[in-house]
């Protein structure tokens, strides 16, 4: 500032030129110096005219700031102008014409930014998807209960019955309360027979759920008790309504087979709803429970009181269940000191691996935007000075790609998503990602603008190569979701599942199925030809079992003395697991039964490597002892361990199969049959030739093509995510290799 | 903008700098316009050919030790317009005596 200035006149001036530096954002860059030029000259010259002849007063300066205000009105007059047709239509062309001169730089700026903004969207409609819980009214009252022995290293198991119909009855903080059991059933008749995941639920499932039926009715108390008007009802999710039955109008009515029995389906609920678990696609009655105080038959789901807390409730379920274990000491099982406490959680909330892989997705959204916005704005604000049209155009045509990129593999995912994340519904989730993607765009135009300010200079390096190196994480993270994939993948077909699949058919022969005199069905069947070995079974591996038995141990386990504890419980022959290819990793299966007494269970057991780890780490459980709790009344002799068998291996990513007892098939009482056959022929070629000795009309299931069914997804996540990555990788050595040329200094 | 139907401020303007008023401020002083709306008419009449701008002698600046001032001159078209727009109008505005360039009168802020 000048010498000759005095001190006051220096602020006066000072803080007018700020005043007209703040307008000077709103004017056009082309423009711009011009522009602040004339202000600042004419403000300069008032001031020291003011003050040479001694007339900047207090007011003068005060009427002169006054008077800059005005050049915000002046700035937003000239912004105006240039957004005015003409100047709009000379843009266009001047911004064609850029485009022919520059097409690779262009190119890479619209496409990288179209792929960020894609994938962000993606991701983000994914993690949506993976929040949306089930649709139920007062949805924010609705808990889980469960059982824990915190003591005992027992996580969460199921009430019984005597516990459902007491906590029911006796806790004012519960409005309802309902029973539900996970269980798998066979949909379709015979060989096209498809294990569906089914819920076994009480009457006051639905209610206590606040869901009502899209189509019919949901189930009632009357159904429970088989006099409803409805036979044997079934629920239909309203997914697999319109998947396996092309959303017939006329469903409800509708007999169809599970497990080769007719059902008849009575209403049609909401896609959103996954209880007992995720993925169930249809609700059948539960029926009685087992009485035992100790059997933990079925999970509950409650309706809280309106004003009641968690806390209350989980106080007062706690006070109820101590009373019944001070009444029933017998039927806990000689807990010894380790008490059972209750727990009370809210339906929405999830387990701490689920929250961490979503707040990964999110941030991995976050980023991959990021990067796509440092990507374009390296390439396009360096080169494209003086544009603004252009970066309009540029931002405008990425994000377009990034919608069109989002809706595709939205689109395509949608029917993956529930076999990926638990609780999974997509239906919903792309609004919110083209939300995302659109304030994505927002963001790009507005680091674009603001790129676009300052004298023109030539393309940084470093901010290409920052930005390459953006990209090149994004693609890295790409890779690493196609590994975890490729790894579920590879879990679930051939031996990752812990049996061969292929070549295995399931035979499901229905109740008091003796088969033929000289061995029955297994010996039967074995003797046909193509057949290699044959076992018999309760319910083919990863399909059925019994599920939250009672066992305790004769003290040899690690957790405790007399302890009760939780397994699934599968039944079957000796051969199983020869016929499975599941490996005996210790001791060996157990013995056939004594000639001539078959139904005599010889008093031996399996256990899978998963529940040996967890009672008896880092030792053998072999030669040691168990008690089992089939039912009310049915609990075995002491069993000792004979083997220890490999893990089988669930079906969707972190999914793990329960820790497995396998008991002599002399225990089932079901009176069901299922023949595991090893064998080259095709299910029909099977069926047939069961058929001709004598059992009917069979359909064996292949067991193998279910197994690959459900790798399926897992398969096609890896090679999306694998291609994207590629893509992005491309993109980012595209980023460095592409060299802008200078930027124009002529202004529009 | 046309060349008929100039509104009242755009005349006031005009009158301005056919009395001698050249730079913005200046302009602002005579007229009493707001300087939102001074320096956009300046713009449209040079846009439109009835006022023409430049910038002043740099020596000026220089010894004054300013950035020069940009300065706006009606034209022939613009004086020929104004004519026209005060007969429309017949009204006279207010004369006002222009001080030495530079020196406004009255002094304003």
């Amino acid at each position: 500032m000048s010498d000759r200035m005095r001190p006051g006149a220096r602020r006066v001036l000072r803080l007018c030129l700020l005043t007209v530096q703040g307008a000077s954002h709103l004017v056009p860059s082309g423009d711009r110096d011009d522009w602040r030029g004339t202000w600042e000259a004419e403000l300069w010259h008032r001031v020291l005219l003011l003050d040479r002849h001694g007339r900047l007063t207090l007011g003068a300066g005060a009427a002169l700031l006054h008077r800059c205000l005005g050049a915000y009105w002046h700035a937003a007059w000239v912004l105006s102008r240039s957004l005015a047709p003409r100047a709009l239509l000379a843009g266009t062309v001047l911004a064609a014409r850029e485009l022919g001169a520059a097409p690779a730089a262009t190119g890479a700026a619209v496409l990288s930014l179209g792929l960020a903004l894609g994938l962000g969207g993606t991701v983000l409609g994914v993690t949506r998807a993976a929040w949306n819980g089930v649709a139920a009214t007062g949805q924010e009252r609705v808990v889980r209960i469960w059982n824990r022995a915190p003591a005992a290293r027992i996580g969460r198991t199921g009430l019984s019955s005597l516990e459902l119909r007491t906590f029911r009855a006796g806790t004012p903080s519960i409005e309802a309360l309902a029973a539900q059991r996970p269980s798998v059933v066979m949909l379709g008749p015979g060989a096209d027979a498809s294990p569906v995941d089914a819920g076994l639920v009480s009457p006051e499932f639905f209610e206590t759920l606040g869901i009502t039926a899209e189509l019919g009715r949901t189930l009632s108390v009357a159904d429970a008790g088989g006099q409803g008007p409805d036979a044997a009802p079934v629920v239909l999710d309203a997914e697999l309504w319109r998947e396996r039955f092309g959303g017939d109008p006329r469903i409800v009515g509708r007999t169809v087979t599970l497990d080769g029995a007719p059902h008849r389906v009575i209403g049609v609920v909401s896609p959103k709803l996954r209880l007992p678990r995720p993925g169930t696609r249809l609700w059948l009655p539960l029926g009685p429970l087992p009485e035992s105080p100790g059997s933990h038959a079925a999970g509950a789901v409650a309706r809280l009181r309106p004003g009641a807390t968690l806390e209350s409730a989980e106080r007062e379920l706690n006070r109820l269940s101590h009373r019944l274990q001070a009444e029933f000491p017998g039927g806990y099982l000689g807990q010894s000191g380790v008490a059972w406490s209750v727990s009370v959680e809210p339906l929405a909330s999830r387990g701490p691996r689920v929250s961490r892989l979503l707040a990964l997705l999110a941030a991995g959204a976050t980023l991959t935007v990021v990067a796509g916005v440092a990507a374009t704005s390296s390439v396009s604000a360096a080169r494209l000075r003086a544009r603004r049209l252009h970066v309009v155009a540029t931002v405008a045509a990425g994000t377009a790609i990034g919608a069109a990129l989002a809706a595709g593999t939205l689109g395509a995912l949608g029917p993956w998503v529930d076999g990926w994340l638990p609780g999974a519904r997509m239906a919903g989730a792309g609004g919110e990602a083209f939300a995302f993607i659109g304030a994505g765009g927002g963001v790009a135009l507005l680091a674009h603008l603001i790129g676009l300010r300052g004298p023109a200079r030539p393309a940084s390096d470093g901010g290409r190569s920052g930005a390459s190196l953006a990209l090149l994480v994004c693609a890295a993270m790409l890779a690493l979701g196609a590994g975890l994939c490729a790894q579920g993948y590879r879990g679930i077909r051939g031996d990752g599942s812990g049996f061969r699949a292929e070549g295995l058919l399931a035979v499901a022969l229905g109740p008091g199925a003796q088969g033929p005199a000289g061995g029955g069905w297994p010996s039967a069947v074995a003797r046909l030809a193509g057949v290699e070995t044959v076992s018999r079974t309760l319910a083919p591996p990863l399909v059925g079992s019994l599920s939250g038995v009672t066992f305790v141990t004769d003290g040899s386990s690690k957790v405790g003395d007399r302890t009760p504890m939780t397994a699934d419980v599968q039944m079957a022959d000796p051969n199983y697991f020869a016929v499975l290819g599941q490996p005996i990793t210790a001791g060996r299966t157990f013995r056939s039964p004594t000639a001539g007494r078959p139904t005599e269970a010889p008093g031996e057991v399996v256990v899978d490597a998963s529940l040996a780890a967890r009672f008896w780490p880092g030792t053998s459980p072999v030669g040691h002892r168990l008690r089992v709790v089939l039912d009310v009344g049915r609990v075995t002799d002491w069993l000792t361990v004979v083997g220890v068998a490999g893990d089988l291996h669930g079906t969707a990513p972190g999914e793990t199969q329960a820790p497995l007892l396998y008991l002599p098939l002399a225990f089932d009482t079901t009176a069901a049959t299922t023949l595991l056959v090893r064998t080259r022929l095709t299910p029909a070629e099977l069926g047939a030739a069961i058929g001709r000795i004598g059992a009917g009309s069979v359909e064996p299931v292949d067991v193998g093509a279910v197994v690959a069914a459900r790798a399926a997804p897992h398969l096609a996540a890896t090679l999306i995510l694998l291609a994207l990555a590629g893509i992005v990788a491309l993109m980012a050595v595209a980023l460095r290799l592409v060299r802008p040329p200078q930027p124009l200094t002529t202004s529009a | 903008m046309t060349r008929r139907g100039l509104g009242s401020s755009t005349i006031l303007v005009l009158q301005a700098l056919a009395r001698g008023f050249r730079y913005g401020f200046d302009v602002m002083d005579a007229t009493e316009l707001p300087s939102g709306t001074v320096y956009p008419i300046l713009s449209k009449l040079e846009a439109t050919g009835l006022a023409r701008s430049s910038w002043e002698d740099a020596r000026i600046a220089r010894r004054e030790k300013r950035p020069p001032r940009r300065y706006y001159e009606i034209t022939a078209t613009g004086a020929v317009e104004l004519r026209e727009a005060m007969q429309r109008l017949g009204v006279l505005a207010p004369r006002r005596r222009p001080g030495p360039a530079g020196r406004p009168s009255p002094a304003r802020g």
